[in-house]
């Protein structure tokens, strides 16, 4: 752990440049070498690992202390006046990439980092997309409660009032969609004219907001284009493949009671109905450390949140605060709507710890909804039944594990722990279990605009200056992962004699990591590894 | 190896679907508390605790598992080298009930008769909302030729007598040969029966 670990010594002895005074030429080139240096270093025996880490290079990121966040101001002098962001959005995401996003801005820049919006859409572009957007997700709302109310009559003839299936509309209106969408709606707009008036919103009034804005106009049309819509709705559930099969009447049989005990084991037997008793059974316990960092949500009132559970027909809530019901039927409108929208991976434990924080910060269900479709385009192989995703990454932070460090990496062999199966849980949910909410959140922006440069091919020429610091990679969060195995690496070696303890204590990181120390470490082993390691 | 392995090691293995309480009764045996909102397993959570008996004393390892099929290809590797299988249910949920017969029937695939299982009911402070009788669960027991027990983590009602109860069954402190397991697994089996009858006379509260 020591080992890994820069002394302040020789930290405040480098010359390298502060990564706030966009690093010279000279001084990148400087590091270049050096890093050639270290490479030779690293590679040979476990014996210089000692002089390795008092000689070490840090990388331009590597001054532990977060650097500077984004803030309001630099964002709204970031865009142009017809909305755009300047220069392609490169020194936006340069600046997040290094410090992550103010909280009171997040809601506007998220869709940013998470490729709802392109990074050179105009003002303009974006509130026609997000219009759209918004009826799209309104659609596929109104089809989950159509199978919702169709499971819960099926459901009634086999069980009884256990599920929670029962009665979104709670038995007064059962066949009359247009209410219950209403509903649904309605409390949708409250969220965010309530929010409106927080002080957070506000706040952040600049050139670049959209998502605030224009949407007083869309919930005055709201019933009108609801109407409307409401006739495409079978044209919609034709289209699109998973509705044909989740909107026929047998898809539930599958989750009746008489499942066959002679099923083969690992033929998961999953459909629709499954995916939504389970978001129901984890929408209730999801974590509430989001509550101090969401005050207009935490503070909603008992009938709104009794109003939103019953919209999705979320019971078995009675034991949590009306703040946590809000919540948990936040995610499960989201989730339901997702496992629509992506069939192919449906639910799986884990979404709802990836989607409550971007609840906790969008106000407005379709905007939450469609950053967290921009999240999973990445996430969701994690949730893959063949488990394709999870391998790749494992191996990932094996292979950085084992070019880093070779010691510890031969102790792992030595447990039959080499193919890191100890972060399994770091990676389904990305750090969401050991790191606390706001330090989640920064990880993931940090991960986000790294993603996004990638997208947006920045730093992708050989010359440009950001591929002389810390190149942006896909898989920054596998980086990460090493590197918080590696601060334990004399733990590891000298006391754990088995894949179970180091398990163990893997799974109990919670509360002790530092998010930028840890970013540190793995921006550093970006730096000397990804190209070994992304080839 | 550490002075700890003086202690007979056994791993148990908790399966069984969501949200059924297999992390609550952990934590109820390991910190005697409990907590409403326990967050999805993701993977695979490890505890351990060791146990005095009268005896002896053991080392429990506890593996604790993801609910949902879709994370189960995971375990079989859990399974493979467990000395326990428990496999949870909900009282108030037959779905979860029915299920049993899966993972009874995934452990058995996986370690043969070569195994202990515990087949118990959780949740029984939901008197209102049982749809499990305990004789469903005990003569399923029977039946597929497990241990039974019905507890609640909630209420702290019979966590002890779950543990004692695996405890009790567990082969002796020298560590045992496969085969050798295999007979006293064939013995305690036999005994569990009663026990589970005698939870049963303890339980009281039936519902039904």
């Amino acid at each position: 752990m020591k080992a890994l670990r820069r002394s302040h010594t020789s930290s405040a002895s480098s010359n390298t440049p502060s990564p706030s005074s966009s690093g010279s030429g000279s001084s990148s080139s400087t590091w270049i070498q050096l890093r050639s240096v270290l490479f030779v270093v690293n590679s040979s025996s476990q014996a210089h690992y000692s002089h390795l880490d008092r000689g070490r290079l840090k990388s331009p990121w590597s001054r532990r202390k977060r650097k500077q966040v984004l803030t309001p101001q630099q964002w709204s002098n970031f865009c142009t006046p017809d909305g755009k962001l300047r220069g392609g959005g490169a020194k936006f995401l340069k600046k997040v990439r290094s410090g992550g996003v103010e909280p009171s801005i997040r809601p506007e820049v998220w869709p940013f980092l998470l490729g709802v919006y392109d990074l050179d859409s105009t003002k303009e572009e974006r509130e026609l997309l997000r219009t759209q957007k918004r009826k799209e997700y309104e659609k596929l709302r109104r089809q989950c409660r159509r199978i919702l109310r169709r499971s819960s009559e099926t459901f009634k003839l086999c069980e009884n009032g256990e599920t929670v299936d029962n009665e979104e509309d709670g038995g007064s209106s059962a066949h009359d969609t247009d209410s219950s969408s209403h509903e649904d709606v309605v409390s949708a707009r409250e969220s965010l004219s309530s929010e409106g008036k927080s002080p957070d919103v506000e706040y952040s009034i600049d050139p670049c907001t959209t998502l605030s804005e224009g949407a007083d106009a869309s919930a005055q049309n709201t019933e009108s284009s609801d109407d409307s819509e409401l006739s495409e709705d079978s044209e919609v559930i034709q289209a699109s493949a998973p509705e044909n099969r989740e909107d026929n009447d047998d898809v539930h049989v599958s989750s009746k009671v008489d499942t066959s005990p002679s099923l083969p084991t690992r033929c998961a037997v999953e459909d629709f109905a499954t995916w939504q008793r389970i978001i129901r059974v984890d929408a209730v316990r999801a974590n509430s450390e989001w509550v101090p960092y969401s005050p207009s949500q935490a503070s909603v009132s008992e009938v709104r949140a009794q109003r939103s559970a019953e919209a999705v027909g979320l019971k078995e809530h009675d034991h949590l605060e009306p703040c946590r019901v809000f919540h948990a039927a936040r995610l499960v409108a989201i989730l339901e709507a997702y496992a629509l929208y992506d069939p192919e991976i449906g639910y799986c434990q884990g979404m709802s710890d990836l989607l409550s924080p971007i609840i906790a910060v969008m106000q407005e269900d379709h905007e939450a909804f469609w950053c967290f479709v921009g999240f999973m385009k990445k996430a969701r192989h994690n949730f893959r039944l063949d488990e394709v995703g999870i391998r790749r990454q494992l191996s990932i932070v094996s292979k950085i594990i084992k070019f880093k460090d070779s010691h510890l990496y031969r102790h792992l062999e030595k447990l039959q722990a080499e193919d890191c199966f100890f972060v399994y849980r770091m990676v389904v949910v990305l750090f969401r279990r050991e790191l606390s909410f706001e330090q989640t959140l920064c990880l993931w922006e940090v991960m986000w605009a790294d993603q996004a440069a990638i997208r947006a091919g920045i730093g992708k020429s050989a010359g440009s200056r950001i591929r002389q610091r810390v190149p942006p990679t896909d898989d920054l969060l596998l980086y990460a992962i090493a590197a918080s195995v590696l601060q334990k690496r004399k733990l590891i070696i000298e006391k754990y004699s088995s894949m179970d303890e180091i398990l163990r204590e893997c799974n109990s990181m919670s509360g002790q990591l530092d998010v930028w120390k840890l970013l540190d470490d793995a921006h550093n082993l970006v730096v000397n590894l990804h190209e070994k390691i992304e080839t | 190896m550490a002075p700890v392995s003086a202690l007979a090691k056994y791993k148990l293995v908790f399966l069984g679907d969501q949200s059924v309480g297999k992390t609550s009764i952990i934590t109820r045996f390991m910190y005697d508390k409990f907590d409403t909102t326990y967050q999805a397993t993701i993977g695979i959570d490890f505890l351990s605790k060791t146990m005095y008996l009268e005896d002896r004393t053991v080392r429990l390892q506890l593996w604790d598992t993801a609910g949902q099929e879709r994370f189960r290809s995971l375990i079989p590797s859990y399974i493979r080298d467990s000395s326990v299988a428990v496999i949870v249910y909900d009282v108030a949920s037959r779905q979860s009930f029915l299920n049993t017969s899966k993972w009874i029937e995934e452990v058995r695939t996986e370690r043969g008769s070569d195994v202990i299982i515990v087949l118990v009911g959780n949740k029984t402070d939901l008197v209102d909302k049982r749809q499990v009788s305990i004789e469903e669960g005990e003569s399923k027991a029977r039946e597929m030729n497990v241990m039974f027990i019905e507890t609640s983590a909630k209420a702290g009602f019979n966590i002890k007598p779950l543990f004692r109860k695996i405890a009790a069954a567990l082969p002796g402190m020298e560590t045992l040969s496969s085969a050798k397991q295999e007979d006293m697994v064939d013995v305690n089996l036999k005994s569990s029966n009663t026990n589970a009858s005698q939870a049963q006379a303890q339980s009281g509260g039936c519902a039904c």
